[in-house]
This record gives C-alpha cells, structure tokens and sequence, in this order.
C-alpha cells in the first residue's frame, strides 16, 4: 500500500514537471538579441538600424575595401599587386574573382536593410518623430547602391521589401527599370532629406539626392545608346545643389585627417578608431609597405597604385599642379628600418613592383593596424561643379560652363604656397575640346575617390578603348616594365560579371543571365 | 549461473562437517580453471591469504568467524559462509564480471540481454590493454566497429576527432553520433568557444572528459532499431559510454602509470638552404631578374652583400621528441548489500611533436551505488576533467605562409636569423624577434582551459516483479576559455601591434529521464518486457568573445587583453535548446527464438517553429535465434544463429538555433558618427525559415550472427539501406536576397553499406589464449535528391552545389567538393590535367588561363569544352574522398603471465585534396621553400619528361586554377597502430595483488603512397561540405609507451 503511493507520488510529480514545462520548455526564448519590433517601436531603435545600413554601405568589401581591390584596379587606371585579384587587375575579370562575390553580397545587404527600415517603419504602428528622416535616408541609400549596381553590372535582380522566404530567388529587372527605382528613391529622398542644422550632420542633407540624381541623368545621357535629353534634367537637378556648397580653401584639406565634413563634403562615410573589426583596409590597400607615412607597429600592403599613364598625363597636362602633390607618392619613400633610407619608386624603378607611383590621399599616421579615423568623402562639391561644367557644355556649349571648373582649378593653384601657375583657368575651347578635357579633369581632381570605373565606362565603350585601353597598352614604359598587364580589347569589360554565387545560389537566374562575353 | 552455485551449495552442503578450524579450498574460475593469486580473507578483519598458483589455499578460522570474501581482479567478489562447508576442500567458483557484464547490453533507457538484440549493436569487450593504449575515447573505437570511421582533424593533442557512424548522413545538420554516458546526454563533440578575433579558429577536443580508463563497456548502436529510442538525436548513430562501478569485497586499489615518448612520423623533404638559394636564383634568371643569392662551389650562401647566411632544416630544427605520461590511482570496494564504490583521479600530460604544444588534464571520478531499502536502489556520479591545452597553429583559413607554423616550417626560407623569415619590424634588440617557425614558438599562443563536470542521480524503484519506475537526473557542465595571442614577430600581430583574442563557452545541460520499465513472462512461453517514459533534455550556452590589439606592454600577452589599446566590445550571446519526448520500447520473445521489439519516440524540438515541433519516430525489429529450432540440431559446429531484421526512423535536428527568426544582432564593429564615436548598428542576421522541420533519417538493416564451434569463432554481418530526407541544409542562396545562406529542409541522401565482423579464438588452452579479430566495412552514399534545378557545372549540366571554399587566402580559394544529384557526395571539382606541355605541339593545342598564354614547361590543363581557355567551364570532377571500404584487424595473444597484441586499421580507395602541394610542389619563384623535387624533377628544355612544371611556372596560374587533379592524391593507408607486449610479473608479496608491464608502440608501420603527413586526416571533420582534405595539418607521431599497472 504504502509502496505504491510512493510510485504513484513520483509518477505524477514526474508526469506534472514534464508537461506543465511542456508549452514553454520548447519556446525559443530571445535573451541576447533584439527582435525587429524591438528595433523598429522606438526612435533610439530606428537609428541602429540606420547605423546598420551605413555600417554596410561603408563595410569591408564595399566602399571600405572591396571597392578599392576590385573596382579601382578594374577602371583601367590602376594596378594591383594582389596576385588572387589578377583576373580583375588584367582586366580578365572572372566570376569567381576574390573580392566580386563579398562586394556583391555586401551591397545586397545594404539594400536589404534599407528594405528593412522602410518596410518597419512604415508598418510598426507607432508615429516617431525620426521616421522621415529614416525613410528618406533609407530610400537615399537604396538609390545609392543600385545606381552602383546597374552601371556596375547592368540588369540586376530588383528588391524593394525585405526578403522572405517566398521570395528569396528573384530574376533580374531590365535596366529601365532599376533606374525607374533610383529615380524614384532620389526623389523621395529629396523630399524628405533633412536640410543643415535639422539633423546628425554627419548623413547626408537634400542637397545629396538632387546631386546623385543629376549624376542618374548624365550616366542615362552619355552612355551607350543614352538618350541626350536626359542632359536638361541632369542639369535641372544640378543647379539645385549650386551654391550649397562650397569649396575648400586648400585642396590638401581634403585629405588631411582630422579635417571631417566639412561645407565641401555632399555625402561622407564615417569611420573611427573603434572596435578592432576591420570596417576600413583603404590605409592599408594605398600606404606603401614599410613606410614612415604609417606607425611602424601598424604595416601597410601599399597595394593598389596608379598606372604610370595615368601619374604621367597629370604631371604633362599640370606641370606644377599642387593636387600632384597632395594626390601621389612618386620618386621615393621614407622607410623604417633601416631608418633614415628610402625606398625608390616610379618613376624612378621602371621594372618591377615598384614601378609604380602611389597614391596619397588615405594615409593615417595614427592608423592603429585595424581601424582608421580616416573618413571616405562619396560625393563632394567640387564633383558638382565638375558636373555642371560638363552638362553645362553638352547643352550649350563651353561659353558659360568655364564659371563652373574655374573655381575648382583656382582652387586648385591656390593650395600651395606660393601660389601655382597651373592648372591655367580654362578659356576659349570648343565644345569636343571641352568635353575631352573635362573627362581628364574629373581624373585629376577625383582620382581614387570612388568615380574612377563610371568615369572609364559613362561616356562608352568606344571612349573606354581608346581613352583607357589602347593608352594603357600603348604606353612605352608599362611595355618596360615586365609586370604592367596588356589590357584585352573587349566591350565585356563596360560590366563585370556577375559573381558566380549569385547565379548559382539565385534559382531564378539561369547562365543566360551572365553579363555579355563573360 | 547463480542458481546453478546455489544448487551446488545445497548438494554439498550435508556432507560438511562442524568442529575444524582450519579451511582448506581452492579457487576456480567459471571454466574450472584455477585461478592462483585470488585474495580470501575472514570476513571483518585483516586475516587473509592469497592462492597458490595451483588455486589452492589454506586459511586459519577462529571459533566464531565464519564467513570468508574471495575476490580477485576482473571477477565478482563472493562471501561465503563456511560455517557449514567442507573445511578441507572448498571449492570456489568466481564469475567473471567481464562476461557477466557482457551478457546484458545497454540500449538505451534500459538493458536487454544480450542474445535477445533485435538491432545492429556493437559491443566493445575491452581488455585492460585496450584501454591502457587508449588516449581518448576513440582509440577504443577506431577500426574495432565496422562501420566506424574515426578520423582526426589534425595531430595536435589538442585536436578533435570526428566519428562517423555508417558513413556521412547529413550535408549540413551534424553528422557526429549522440554520446550517452551511464544515461547523461552529453554536449555535441562539436561543441566549442566561438572565435573571437575572425579568421579561423581550430576546434578542439570536445570529448575529452571521458576517461577511457573508467570505462567499463561501449555500446554502439546503429540501426535505426535500437536508435529510435533516441529519437530526433539518433540518425548519426548513437555511442552509449557504460563506466566502472564498484564490486562487493575488500578495497581494491589500483595504480597505474604509463610513459611515452614520440617522433614525427612523416617528414616532408624541403630543399636545403644551398638548393633553396640556386632555385631563386635559377628561377629569376629565367624570369629576367638579377639573382639575389651568391651560391659557392662548397654549398655556402651568400647575400649580395657577401654576408653568409646560416643554413638551417627547419623540420630538424623545430620537431622534437614529444613525452607524455600518465598517473591514475582508482579505488574500489563495496559490502555485500549493494552498497559499492568506484573513485578514480589521475593525470594526464601528453606532449605534441613542436614546443609549446600539450594538454594537460587532471581528472577525479566518483560512482557510487547504494540499496537504499530492498526495492530502492541510488545511483550517485560525478566526474570532473580540467583540461589545459597549448595548442599551435596548423589548419588555417588563410593558408598562406604567414598563417600557420605548419606551413612556416615547411616554406620559411631555410637560413636562420634571415630578414625576409622575419614578420615583426624590429624595434629593439634581434633577441626579441623571432624568425620564422621560431615565431609561432615563441610569440604566439593559443591557451585553453576546458572544466567539464558530468553528474547524475539514478533512482530505481522496483514496484513489483513486473514493474520498475527509473528517474534519472544527468548533468552537463561544462566551462572553456581560450586565449590566442599574435606576438609582433608575427605577421598577424606585427600588424596589429599584438593582436589577443578571449574566447569563453559556458554551457550547462540537463536531462530528465522519467522511465518505467516492465518485464513479465507469460507461461514459459511469452515474455514481454520493455520501457515507457517521458524525457527532458534541455540546454543553455552562453558565449562571450573578446579581442583587444595595440600593446603597448605585451609582457603579459593574451592575459593582458584588458590592457589593449584597440579593442572589440564584449560579445555575449546565449543559445538555449530544449527537447521534451515521449518514449516507448516493447520486446516480446517467443520462447527465446523469436524476439520482437517495436520502439517509438515523439520529440519536440524549441529549434523548429510552432507547429512543426513534433514529430514521431517509429521502429520495428525481429530476431530469429535459428539455433534453438529443431531443424538446425543436425549443424553441431554452429553454437549460435541468429537472423536480424529492422526498420526505423530517426531525425536530425542539428542546426543552429533561432533560424526560424530574424534575430537583430549587431554589426561586427559599430560606425561611427561625425565626432569618431562608436554607434551601435543592428542588422538581420539570418533569413527566417519557419518552415524547417525534421530531417528523417529511414533505415533498413539486416545481420545474422552466427558463432561456431563452441562460441570459438563469432561472425557477424549486417547490411543496411539508410535514406536521409528533408536534409537541413545551409543553402547557399543568391547574395541578392541580402544574405548568403538559409537554412532549409532539401533533398535526400542514401548510404547503404554491408559490414562484416569476425573474432576468432584459435587456441584457448589453459595458460594460452590466441584470439584473432577483424572488421571490415563498405558503404556507399549517394545524393538521391537535391530539389536544385539542373545548372551548367562544366561541360555537364548537373542538379548539383559546389562545398565551402577550402581558404579564405589566395591559395585553394576554391571549393574542392560537389555535391551531384546521383552521384556521392563531395566528389572533388576541379581541373584536370595531362602533364607538361613539352613540345611544340602540345604547345600548339594547349589552352589559356586568365589571359595567360601557356609556354613550354607549364602544366597542361584539359580544355574540357574545346574553346582553348581554361575557365569554370572546364572544371570536373577529378576524385572521390568516400572510401571503398574500411577495416581493422588484430590479434591477442597470451601465454601464462605474458601477452602480446597488435592492430592494424586500414582504409581503401579514397583520394586526399592535398591542398599543401599547391604551395609545395611547385617552382613558381614565390620566396617560399618547395619540396625538393619540385625543383629537381622540375620540366627544363633538357628534362622534357619531368613531372613537374618549369621553375618560375606563374603564381597566379596556380593559385587560379585553385584546385588540379594534380593535388588529388590516393588516401589508401594500412597503419600498424598499436603494438603491446604485456607482462604480469609473478609476484608473492601479500601486499600486491598483481602487477603488470606493458610496453606499446604506436604507429610503428604505415603503408601509403600519400605524400603529406598523414593520411588519416580530414582537416575540416566537422564541416560536411569540406570533405577529404589536407590543408596544412601537423605531423602525426610515431611513438612508444612504457606502462605499469599495480593493484593492491
């Protein structure tokens, strides 16, 4: 009797803890992450989401890094010594290409993150103060990175809501119809972009959107079977931006650490000394190797470097140029060990590795070997100007476009002391000799800043051969050189390829799918 | 048995006599052999004697003592009252409690007899050497089990091993078997701390609290039969861990100890510091280049300074003789009432082959056994391992020669204090530099401390004859911390200015096992017994990472992380996992013929999402013991025949938590606002899929045992169909979706296979045993399905997916393995080749890679689809990982007090990725060291049949193509892995009850026509996707052990 009562107290307390645990045992409690209505219900919340989305945009194998191995050395105006991204480098470019694949993922993520805020935010129910602001930089950002996708890869697959499962495999859109999107992100987003003073001043204000449209405008003008029209509204967007800016006074300031958006700057990434996760490689990708120009305890790879025609063509076009010297390392390099020698290089090397200037504009002499301080200037005003000179000139020709470069270049001369002869203000061309020009200008001022591929491609293919291809091959000290590559002459390289993770992984995607002559 | 001795007492038992008081007898064991040596004590006091060696023993008994306690090693210990017993010639028969153990097997949530097994169970019978050889849990599995593939990561002491239970069932949802240890459901062998400072992190032995030597039995199951009872956690087969408890008798204490020294067995033969000097030279001559070495007639290397530089074997320099040892002091007893001990502690040291590399572990164990009343009876365990590891760096992400020591030895220009071998700037004094594998020595670690404590409370209630109720409490603990330091001689930390990295796991798992077990016999004919119940088995993990660079003090290395000037927020997760089932188990036997056994278990999961929670796995299985029908009287030879069939679900959950959601986590980093400050950034971190259910794995096997001449020749043979579902899988999915993988149920996978088992006693004469035993299995997989539309791969248009890239670096950054519909799975994808271009016109007919026209010398890459350019479109498939078959043999030998055994284990037919040739084989002018022959038998104008490229062949065609055939290499390997002489040394002293030597050699003979290391290895075990590759592993040893045992 007395037995049994101890099994059956024990088979019921036994039975009880099972299953009155039972409902809540097997519920995945969420303990150390946040759910998405946590994120999206609060103000506070929204901006780490936003946070999120910079974070990306300016990630590692985007415009941290990923852009500078892959997209600048594929431009055709600089050479790589990272020996996995040759492909790119030679512009054989594969599918399979080191960096393509982290470059592509990383710009998806971003767009699908500024899906991700426009969705909650338009859905979560609550009214914050912040949400236009978030909205519009959300659109901002999205318009940004698929006006990089379509003039990088052409027709890619169009995502505006977050993805789901029903939805994870998604074709390509023509594109029309990615550009129709861009638009129509710019132009909510200068709606809704803050103006100065409204908000962080470190995101960009209204002024950005009618800038990056502008810049939608001209690519859809000037590229391939582009339709001039698209000038006059390039041109209605630009003059918008005109005086919202301004220039600053020394063009080495620009590049001086420290000296962070600023009245010049239209769209800046934020970088900073903390955490020890790579976001930013650009001070390593461009400081030389062993030189005095980063802390010993922090060694830079000095990797991606301009091509000799390129340093040379600013040098013979400016000579005197004070950009020159704030834009390259050449001759030679203070190193290390042993201390007080220097490390020689073009155009004083004519062979090998070294035979190659460097660039100057990324250097941080506090670089911690991890992270940098050193902000990533997107979009600047002197672009702007250079912009509507440009458009200016397609439209009506040079006569009231030289106001627009002048400034620039007057700048320019005045960023030295003394003050230097050249670069000349511009006067008396005709409208062929301007448009060549001004193509060369965009190179001199903005090299390595982020315009360098679409400067290359905008204008088509035939400029891309002859400006870009046959120079480069052409060019007597890159033959001299036993490393420079022969550039191939093929109209495959107005695009990259499209990376093979996608095409495999994004069921809707067939080979046919890949990007001509890839 | 026991009441076959019960009788005998009874028979015997009117013809003793009263009044003497002095008892002779002797000892026998079950067999009638008698045993010398075996202790008989009065019973209360310290009056005892040993037998002589015919068995026999004399012993004064005062007036009221009456009862005597014979014990002796490896059998039951036996009181016994003589009041009334023949005083002259006792006899006593011991049972061995090896056989008896034996007799009942473990499977899971109760215990069957063992000829009544309806399913596919291996039953490990472990001899004192076994376990003396063994360092972990696997030494006693591998090559003893067919089916059993037990492969190591790498040959670190602190590496994990993976086992594979019939062959790879699963692509991505875990494919190592459930440990079950004396019923604790123990944490997955792949358990580890995250990584905390990016790049890769080796896994680490995670099955290291399991000391063999307190292992009494090993269970493994494999069908799907006796599986289910585990349910969602059985379909990779399960491993049931039985460890000693104690026997009723004196205190039993034993002591042993063992030494062992080991050599690299393998070593890799690098140019010398005079060939690796005319090399470079020879190389950047052909290129057009100035030679940067001045080579003299006698060998001396000069700079062009006219320095001579210091030639050095990095091998010699570097590897040295590994020392290991062991100390283990077990104690034992218990009264005859069912109260008994077992209390062991011990340590272990083992050394690896370079300097700063071992794992040290202290370990204490606990079980106790108490019959609380006559129908109660408790069960108490605790075990506790702390483990120190040091570990280097061998498998790497990266892979390139700055990553590894492995590959610093192997490529590091062979010249001592040599600026290009050094990676740090040099600051200071050249003292505190070091050069080349001399840095990962001296400047990098990699420290781990891994506390694990196991504990259960076991209550067993007999209700009555029929019913008896079993709670079980288990207990999992465990705790690791880990820390890895890049000292500035590194290159990782010269760019870092000291890079440190903490890793911490902190784990605690439970399981709640509510049994009742039944057990009636219905007229002598009908028996059903069997096991219902309700378990819990649940989970929390908490991790925490940490990375801090920029010391400027790195005196106190990783454990100065606090003090670094860069460092990386704390990162702190937990993961909790929850299993609720409901189980069931039913034998019914037919007069000890037939038995029939029908199990089933429903398991929730927290891992799927509402609705898709539970699921239900069925199993059937028969046994026909043909021996005991009429028709089979006539075969006298054949003890034992039995027929086995079964079939059975189980399932496989084994993915990450949370995938169901779309947990918000933050960025790697935060950004950064205007003024440089730190912002928090959240993301979606994975793309929710509540569809996920379980991947159902459903088994067919059949086996007949068959054992001959009075249980002298045992066989057993089992086949089986085994059919994985809806696999969980890590799709890789179009970055376009804004993430790279989702986790989904897809396709289907079959491995069938036939293994065979053979033990045989070929002399089993008193005072020689010669026993020989082998296995030998082969199973094939194949990828039924994998619901991906037919894609182009090659020239073949194939449902298929490529595996992970093998590294992140320039070097293999490719995929070595294919996943094709029908095919096996992982075959490797890559290029083939067809020699060296040597003539004109090949030249003539040879493709371009990349643009780069191939000259005479180059390799000849096969052109698959005829367009004459190497691309993605020519790869194919160039070799196969899976084996044909595996086997293990081996032989004992025993002859009065010495024993001698051996074992060799073997695999046959699969081909090894060894991805280290990509930078050892070939003369690309790269300042890294090569192999010898990939500069002699390098191609020339002169030597047009050399196997190998031209020196200066470019760095850029062999780090493109990624992966040739020209790595693939056949991984067939007989290894003689153990060897042990054993010797009891007769003693007469009272004190010692025996006392054995052994000496052992491990590794001792290895067949293989494999170039690397080791062929036993699979560098990425745990990744399912990275099958059959070599990727810049250390050494295996070959060593020798001295061993003592004493018990008194």
């Amino acid at each position: 009797m007395k037995k049994s009562n101890i099994f059956k107290t024990l088979l019921i307390t036994t039975l009880l803890t099972g299953f009155t645990g039972c409902s809540d045992l097997l519920t995945e409690k969420v303990d150390t992450f946040y759910s998405g209505e946590q994120v999206f219900s609060t103000k506070e919340g929204i901006e780490t989401a936003l946070n999120g989305m910079y974070f990306n945009l300016s990630g590692y194998n985007y415009y941290g890094g990923g852009w500078h191995s892959l997209v600048n050395p594929h431009s055709g105006r600089f050479y790589s010594s990272e020996t996995a991204s040759a492909d790119a480098t030679s512009l054989n470019c594969t599918p399979e290409n080191v960096t393509l694949p982290n470059l592509w993922a990383q710009m998806y993520v971003t767009i699908n993150i500024a899906n991700n805020v426009i969705y909650n935010v338009e859905n979560n129910g609550v009214v914050l103060d912040n949400e236009n602001f978030a909205l519009a930089q959300a659109h901002f950002v999205r318009g940004v990175v698929y006006f990089d996708l379509v003039r990088l890869f052409g027709a890619v697959p169009l995502r505006t809501n977050p993805a789901s499962l029903e939805d994870v495999h998604l074709a390509k859109s023509p594109k029309s119809e990615i550009y129709k999107q861009i638009i129509a992100d710019f132009e909510f987003a200068k709606e809704k972009l803050p103006i100065a003073g409204q908000y962080l001043v470190d995101r960009p204000l209204k002024w950005a959107a009618y800038g990056y449209l502008a810049k939608v405008y001209m690519n859809m003008a000037g590229e391939d079977g582009g339709d001039p029209s698209y000038w006059q509204l390039a041109y209605n967007e630009a003059i918008q931006v005109y005086g919202k800016y301004s220039l600053l006074p020394n063009y080495g300031n620009l590049f001086t650490p420290g000296i962070e958006n600023t009245s010049e700057s239209i769209f800046e990434l934020q970088y900073g000394a903390n955490g020890s996760a790579r976001t930013s490689d650009m001070v390593r990708l461009y400081t030389p190797a062993g030189s005095t120009l980063a802390p010993p305890t922090s060694p830079t790879f000095g990797r991606i470097r301009p091509n000799k025609e390129i340093f040379d063509g600013h040098r013979t076009q400016y000579p005197g140029d004070p950009r020159i010297g704030f834009t390259y390392i050449f001759d030679s390099y203070a190193k290390f060990t042993p201390a007080g020698t220097f490390q020689t290089v073009y155009p004083k090397i004519l062979t090998g590795n070294q035979s190659f200037p460097l660039i100057r504009k990324w250097l941080d002499p506090t670089y911690n070997g991890a992270v940098t301080t050193r902000n990533f200037i997107l979009f600047r005003y002197a672009d702007v100007l250079l912009m509507l000179a440009e458009i200016e000139n397609e439209l009506n020709g040079p006569a009231n476009a030289y106001q627009y470069v002048n400034p620039v270049l007057t700048r320019a001369r005045i960023s030295s002391i003394p003050v230097s002869a050249e670069p000349a203000n511009w006067a008396g061309m005709d409208k062929t000799q301007f448009r060549a020009r001004i193509m060369k200008e965009r190179q001199y001022e903005l090299l390595s800043e982020g315009p360098d591929w679409f400067d290359t491609r905008r204008r088509g293919y035939e400029y891309f051969k002859n400006e870009i291809v046959n120079v480069h091959n052409n060019y007597a000290p890159n033959k001299a050189s036993k490393i420079d590559f022969v550039y191939p002459i093929s109209e495959k390289n107005m695009l990259l390829p499209i990376p093979t993770t996608e095409l495999s992984g994004n069921l809707k995607l067939t080979p046919a799918d890949q990007n001509p002559g890839y | 048995m026991r009441t076959k001795l019960k009788f005998l007492f009874f028979i015997i038992l009117p013809f003793f006599a009263y009044s003497q008081s002095n008892l002779k007898g002797t000892v026998y064991d079950e067999s009638g052999e008698k045993l010398p040596g075996a202790s008989i004590m009065v019973k209360g006091t310290k009056n005892g004697v040993l037998s002589d060696i015919d068995g026999n023993f004399s012993l004064n008994l005062k007036k009221d003592q009456n009862e005597i306690i014979v014990t002796f090693i490896g059998f039951n210990a036996k009181t016994i009252n003589v009041a009334k017993a023949s005083k002259e010639n006792l006899k006593v028969v011991l049972v061995s409690s090896v056989e008896q153990l034996s007799e009942v097997v473990l499977v899971g949530y109760g215990e069957v007899r063992k000829k009544d097994i309806t399913g596919s169970v291996v039953s490990l019978k472990l001899t004192d050497d076994n376990i003396n050889q063994a360092q972990g849990v696997e030494n006693l599995i591998q090559g003893r089990a067919a089916g059993v593939v037990v492969s190591a990561q790498g040959f670190d002491p602190s590496s994990p091993v993976s086992i594979q239970i019939r062959g790879v069932n699963s692509l991505s949802g875990g494919t190592q078997p459930l440990y079950v240890v004396d019923g604790i459901v123990m944490g997955s062998a792949t358990e580890g701390v995250r990584n905390a400072m990016g790049g890769y992190l080796d896994a680490q032995n995670a099955m290291g609290a399991i000391n063999p030597r307190d292992i009494e039995s090993i269970q493994i199951l494999k069908d799907a039969s006796s599986t289910a009872i585990y349910g969602s956690r059985g379909s990779n087969g399960v491993i049931l861990i039985t460890t000693k408890k104690g026997l009723a008798g004196k205190t039993k204490f034993s002591y042993n100890m063992t030494t062992k020294v080991g050599n690299v067995a393998r070593n890799i033969d690098v140019l010398d510091g005079t060939g690796y000097a005319t090399y470079l030279n020879k190389t950047r001559e052909l290129l057009g280049f100035t030679p940067t070495y001045i080579v003299e007639s006698d060998g001396v290397v000069k700079d062009l300074a006219g320095e001579e530089l210091n030639r050095v074997n990095w091998s010699d320099e570097i590897y040295k003789t590994s020392l290991s040892y062991r100390h283990r002091l077990t104690v034992s007893g218990g009264g005859s009432e069912g109260n008994t001990y077992y209390m062991a502690a011990g340590y272990v040291a083992s050394d690896g082959n370079v300097p700063n590399v071992f794992s040290k572990s202290t370990d204490f164990s606990l079980n106790l056994n108490n019959k609380l009343s006559s129908k109660l009876k408790l069960g108490t365990k605790i075990a506790m391992t702390s483990t120190k590891n040091s570990a280097s760096r061998g498998t790497e992400f990266l892979g390139g020669t700055n990553s590894s020591m492995t590959r610093q030895i192997i490529g590091a220009a062979p010249f001592t204090a040599y600026t290009p071998n050094y990676f740090g700037v040099p600051t200071g004094d050249i003292e505190n530099v070091f050069d080349g594998p001399n840095a990962w020595i001296r400047d990098y670690d990699d420290d781990s401390n891994d506390f694990r404590v196991l504990g259960s409370l076991n209550l067993e209630y007999t209700i009555n004859k029929v019913f008896k109720y079993r709670a079980l409490v288990g207990l999992d603990y465990r705790r690791v911390s880990r820390q890895v330091w890049y000292g500035t001689s590194l290159f990782r930390g010269a760019t870092a200015n000291g890079d440190a990295g903490l890793s911490l796991l902190d784990r605690f798992r439970y399981n709640i096992d509510n049994t009742v077990m039944f057990n009636k016999t219905f007229n002598k004919n009908h028996r059903i017994d069997g096991t219902v119940g309700v378990v819990v088995d649940a989970s929390t993990t908490k991790n925490s990472t940490f990375n801090a660079s920029n010391f400027a003090l790195k005196d106190l290395r990783a454990n100065g992380i606090s003090s670094g000037q860069v460092y990386q927020p704390l990162i702190y997760g937990t993961t909790p996992e929850s299993l609720l089932s409901f189980l069931g188990r039913f034998n019914y036997t037919y007069k000890g013929k037939i038995n029939l056994t029908a199990t089933v278990r429903s398991d929730g999961s927290s891992k799927f999402a509402e609705g898709n929670k539970f699921s239900t796995f069925p199993a059937f299985a028969l046994a026909w013991q043909m021996h005991k029908e009429k028709f089979m009287e006539g075969f006298t030879k054949l003890s034992e025949a039995k027929l086995r069939v079964s079939w059975g679900m189980t399932g496989n959950q084994g993915i990450r938590a949370y995938q169901t959601l779309t947990p918000y986590n933050q960025t790697a980093g935060p950004y950064s606002s205007a003024s440089g400050t730190g912002v928090i950034a959240l993301i979606p971190s994975n793309l929710a899929n509540p569809n996920l259910i379980w991947e159902t794995t459903t088994q067919f096997n059949t086996g007949l045992d068959l054992t001959f001449f009075n249980k002298r020749l045992t066989t057993t043979i089992d086949l089986y169909y085994k059919d994985a579902t809806n696999l969980l899988q890590n799709l890789k999915i179009g970055p376009s979706s804004g993430y790279t993988i989702i986790t989904a149920n897809q396709g289907s996978l079959i491995n069938k296979g036939a293994e065979f088992t053979l033990s045989a006693d070929i002399i089993k004469n008193k005072g020689f045993v010669w026993n020989v035993y082998g296995n030998i299995s082969k199973y094939k997989n194949e990828i039924a399905r994998l619901g991906l539309p037919p894609a182009p791969f090659g020239t073949n248009s194939y449902s298929a997916f490529l595996g992970n890239n093998i590294s992140q670096g320039t070097t293999f950054k490719a995929p070595a393995n294919i996943f094709i519909e029908g095919e096996q799975a992982g075959l490797f994808w890559g290029y083939k080749t067809d020699g060296i271009i040597n003539n004109a016109e090949e030249l003539a007919l040879a493709s371009s890679f990349n643009g780069i026209a191939p000259v005479l010398g180059d390799v000849n890459l096969v052109d698959q689809n005829g367009d004459k350019i190497i691309d993605i479109r020519d790869k194919t498939i160039i070799g196969n990982p899976n084996p044909d078959f595996t086997y293990g043999f081996g032989s004992n030998i025993e002859y009065k007090g010495l024993s001698f055994n051996f074992f060799f284990n073997g695999v046959s037919g699969n081909d090894i990725a060894n991805g280290n040739l990509l930078q050892e084989d070939y003369g690309t002018g790269n300042p890294s060291n090569i192999r010898k022959e990939a500069y002699y038998d390098a191609w020339t104008p002169e030597n047009p049949t050399a196997e190998r490229p031209r020196v200066g062949y470019p760095l850029n065609l062999v780090q493109g193509t990624g992966f040739t055939d020209r790595i693939v290499e056949d991984g067939s390997f007989l290894r003689l892995s153990n060897v042990t002489l054993g010797y009891r040394v007769p003693l007469e002293i009272k004190a010692i009850s025996s006392m054995d030597l052994s000496f052992s050699a491990y590794n001792l003979l290895l067949f293989t026509h494999y170039s690397g290391y080791d062929p036993e290895v699979n560098s990425f075990s745990f990744d399912p996707t990275r099958l059959g590759v070599d990727w810049n592993s250390f050494p295996n040893q070959k060593s020798f052990s001295l061993g003592l045992n004493i018990s008194f």
